[in-house]
């Protein structure tokens, strides 16, 4: 099998998650070696994927990316094992509170946990790849994002998701000419473990609540992890350079359609 | 309501020492609103001051602390007091000029903290201390401030745009965008205006949009922010 990014270094935040490990399974696949960031322990997963190869083509690395340090102690490692990192896709989120949904009951405390992970992390991770990416004049930032626009999303949650648009806007007008692309997908439901926690914590019957979010999604569907992963190998695989800055909404047509 | 008398409202400024916040203070001034001027940094527009005794409207002043829920509270529980409630509140906050142009590369993971906090994590307080008080008079009216760049990625092209006022324009419009649907069915709305690279030069399209959001003409465009490209 063709494995077109043999030699490329991705760094997965949220790799655990339920689209975080689809990523990882098909970055890998393509041939890319993969640091599986996660605040909770992903080895079970690299041994999933290493497992399937000849040579070891994953790394778990256990990291809360709302801390400073150790963000910057996760990229000495892969600075000192791997050089840097040719791929960055900053997937990792929390929703926020679960019992609280609404502002202004959202607490400032479960504000700043919220945002610090969801866009002060992919900010860290971010100016932390950079200077690697800009010395090898190539490098590819994918953001998981969120529309501007809100269907009962808690306002940390879209905060970090929607900062994600001008961050990823901002980093290819500024770093075009280095070779350094991005871009960011745009989701609101996703078929993972998340929403289903999300639709229990709010008192829905889950699986009521699923088949109304499959109902109201034009497609009758949710998207899948899988189709995520599938869509972030495409850009990541994109030699076209004016491919940057591109912000796709994927979103079963709910935003516009409806 | 086409023409809403401002004679007798009350409102709070958040970020007032800044040029947006000047200039909409001169303007509900004018129009006699009363205000509360909150800011990072002591009041120091000594013009509004000298004007001041034109005007017939109550002013208060008070300062706040980055990041410290329990300082934003003070200041607008005693801007309520002191006006006897509120019905506007402007976030005006934004980056200086200096600011927007650090190099991603110059900008260290410490320097993000401070600045986001400044302005993402500031505007989530000032809400929070404000929004309850006009929930419980039953409405309110809310404009935030933040610029076109996170919509366009601004860069070298026009000198303005940063890492962090891309990130944290588009991230406010998410906040904001989610907090309008908490509270509208409040009576509370909440309307953006997204300043353009030229904004300095661009008083007047600034005030027309704020008295959009302010007078109650744009209430139906729930969430909605014009960007003044």
């Amino acid at each position: 099998m063709e494995e077109p990014l043999k030699g490329k270094v991705t760094l997965v935040t949220g790799a655990g998650g339920g689209i975080g490990a689809k990523i990882c399974e098909r970055f890998a696949q393509l041939g890319s070696f993969i640091y599986l960031c996660d605040i909770e322990e992903t080895k079970d997963l690299a041994d999933i994927i290493n497992g399937k190869y000849e040579e070891p083509r994953s790394k778990p690395v256990r990291c809360d990316i709302s801390s400073r340090e150790e963000i910057k102690e996760m990229y000495h490692l892969i600075s000192r094992d791997h050089g840097g990192v040719d791929i960055l896709i900053n997937n990792a989120a929390v929703y926020g509170p679960l019992d609280t949904h609404h502002f202004p009951q959202i607490s400032y405390d479960d504000f700043l946990k919220t945002i610090k992970i969801d866009l002060s992390g992919a900010v860290y991770c971010t100016l932390m790849a950079l200077p690697y990416m800009k010395g090898k004049k190539c490098g590819k930032i994918i953001f998981t994002a969120a529309p501007l626009s809100s269907s009962g999303i808690p306002c940390p949650y879209l905060a970090g998701k929607a900062g994600f648009i001008g961050l990823a806007k901002f980093i290819a007008e500024k770093y075009s000419k280095h070779g350094i692309q991005t871009f960011a997908l745009l989701l609101r439901h996703v078929n993972t473990p998340m929403i289903r926690r999300v639709a229990k914590s709010r008192g829905h019957n889950v699986e009521e609540a699923i088949q109304k979010m499959n109902e109201n999604s034009l497609t009758g569907r949710m998207i899948i992890p899988e189709e995520i992963a599938e869509i972030y190998a495409y850009f990541a695989l994109a030699t076209v350079p004016d491919v940057n800055g591109i912000t796709l909404l994927s979103d079963g047509g709910i935003t516009y359609l409806r | 309501m086409l023409n809403e008398n401002y004679k007798g409202r009350n409102g709070i400024i958040f970020g007032v020492n800044n040029f947006y916040g000047r200039e909409i203070s001169n303007f509900l001034s004018q129009n006699y609103v009363n205000l509360g001027l909150i800011d990072l940094d002591a009041y120091k527009d000594a013009a509004i001051v000298n004007r001041r005794k034109n005007y017939e409207n109550k002013m208060i002043y008070n300062t706040v602390i980055s990041g410290n829920e329990i300082s934003f509270q003070r200041a607008v529980e005693e801007v309520d007091d002191h006006l006897g409630g509120i019905d506007y509140l402007i976030c005006s906050y934004y980056l200086e000029e200096a600011r927007k142009k650090t190099d991603p590369e110059n900008l260290s993971t410490e320097t993000w903290d401070t600045w986001f906090e400044e302005w993402i994590l500031n505007y989530f307080l000032i809400m929070k201390a404000a929004v309850p008080l006009m929930i419980k008079k039953k409405g309110g009216r809310i404009v935030f401030m933040n610029t076109t760049s996170g919509y366009t990625g601004e860069g070298e092209i026009t000198g303005e745009g940063s890492i962090h006022e891309n990130a944290c324009s588009s991230g406010i419009t998410g906040m904001m965008t989610s907090i309008a649907r908490d509270i509208i069915p409040q009576g509370v709305s909440v309307n953006g205006i997204a300043l353009g690279p030229d904004y300095r030069n661009d008083v007047e399209r600034i005030i027309w949009a704020t008295h959009l959001w302010l007078s109650g003409m744009g209430e139906y465009s729930c969430g909605q922010i014009l960007k003044l490209y």
